[in-house]
């Protein structure tokens, strides 16, 4: 049978059940680290916060109440994680903002080229800013709501909604110019 | 890219941020994890039965005090009830008891 995260959770913090643990990290390593390696550019940096993320969460699974998704709870933390490396080095981590800015012009895109696919999205996440960036790749890459992103971030459910509402305008005015409303 | 993008402007955006959402391959990662728990785990049992044992060394004094004192006021009771008179006589058992009636909240507080 299979058991939903809240019920792993559970098993996890009633009986410190490791093997229930074990079934969370597997089912959400992906996510985590694939959100991360988006935040720092950087696979081992992002796989050494993922670990510290899953520690953490093993810490304080007691205070996950069950509002919300698991996956929303630990993406949180990772977040938070992130920003703690973050702040500790500064000039080795780089947002995906700091890199992709660098990149300009149109996207060029071949249907069946991997690498051209790779940097449109480099040009389409630096038509954004830091913040537009993390907050779209969560909604529309995690596939997480407006509430969730607020929850993982941190800023106000009104600050993601101007953050989306700016980063659709820029990506419509650089990519698709002639749908933006004209003046 | 915009010949093979939807209409929809959600439905485009989730298009070409989906590669950014491509599963990453575990390649022993969850087992990194889960050796790091355990060796956690075992650390802080170990941390606590030294707390625990650090506790009572430091406990023992005070704790046998009380009990010697206690032991003679209830020592009064043991005529009522012979077959308890042992134990409301004997410090030693008093201080067990003490110590087993506060210990396990003390390290349930000291683990949290």
């Amino acid at each position: 049978m299979h058991a939903s995260d809240e019920e792993l959770v559970a098993r996890a913090v009633t009986a410190r059940d490791q093997a229930a643990f074990s079934e969370l990290v597997r089912r959400h390593q992906s996510r985590v680290r694939s959100w991360l390696r988006q935040l720092t550019r950087n696979s081992a940096t992002a796989d050494d916060i993922a670990q510290d993320t899953f520690i953490k969460a093993w810490d304080k699974l007691h205070t996950f109440g069950g509002q919300g998704r698991f996956a929303a709870w630990l993406m949180k933390i990772a977040y938070t994680e992130f920003l703690m490396t973050h702040r500790k080095a500064k000039g080795e981590l780089r947002l995906a903002a700091a890199v992709a800015a660098e990149s300009t012009g149109p996207p060029v895109h071949d249907p069946s080229g991997e690498q051209n696919v790779a940097a449109d999205l480099e040009r389409l996440l630096g038509a954004l800013g830091e913040e537009e960036q993390i907050v779209m790749v969560l909604c529309y890459a995690q596939g997480l709501s407006h509430g969730e992103a607020s929850e993982i971030t941190g800023m106000p459910i009104g600050t993601i909604k101007s953050h989306i509402h700016r980063g659709k305008e820029k990506i419509r005015l650089r990519f698709f110019p002639e749908e933006a409303p004209h003046a | 890219m915009r010949s093979v993008l939807p209409e929809d402007e959600d439905q485009r955006l989730e298009m070409l941020f989906r590669p950014l959402a491509e599963p990453v391959a575990d390649d022993g990662f969850s087992a990194t994890v889960m050796r790091r728990v355990a060796r956690r785990a075992w650390r802080r049992r170990l941390v606590l039965a030294t707390a625990g044992a650090m506790g009572l060394a430091v406990a023992w004094q005070p704790v046998w005090h009380i009990a010697v004192t206690l032991g003679q006021e209830l020592g009064h009771f043991g005529g009522r009830w012979p077959e308890l008179a042992w134990v409301l006589q004997s410090p030693f058992a008093i201080a067990t008891g003490l110590l087993l009636i506060a210990g396990p909240g003390l390290l349930q507080w000291l683990e949290e």
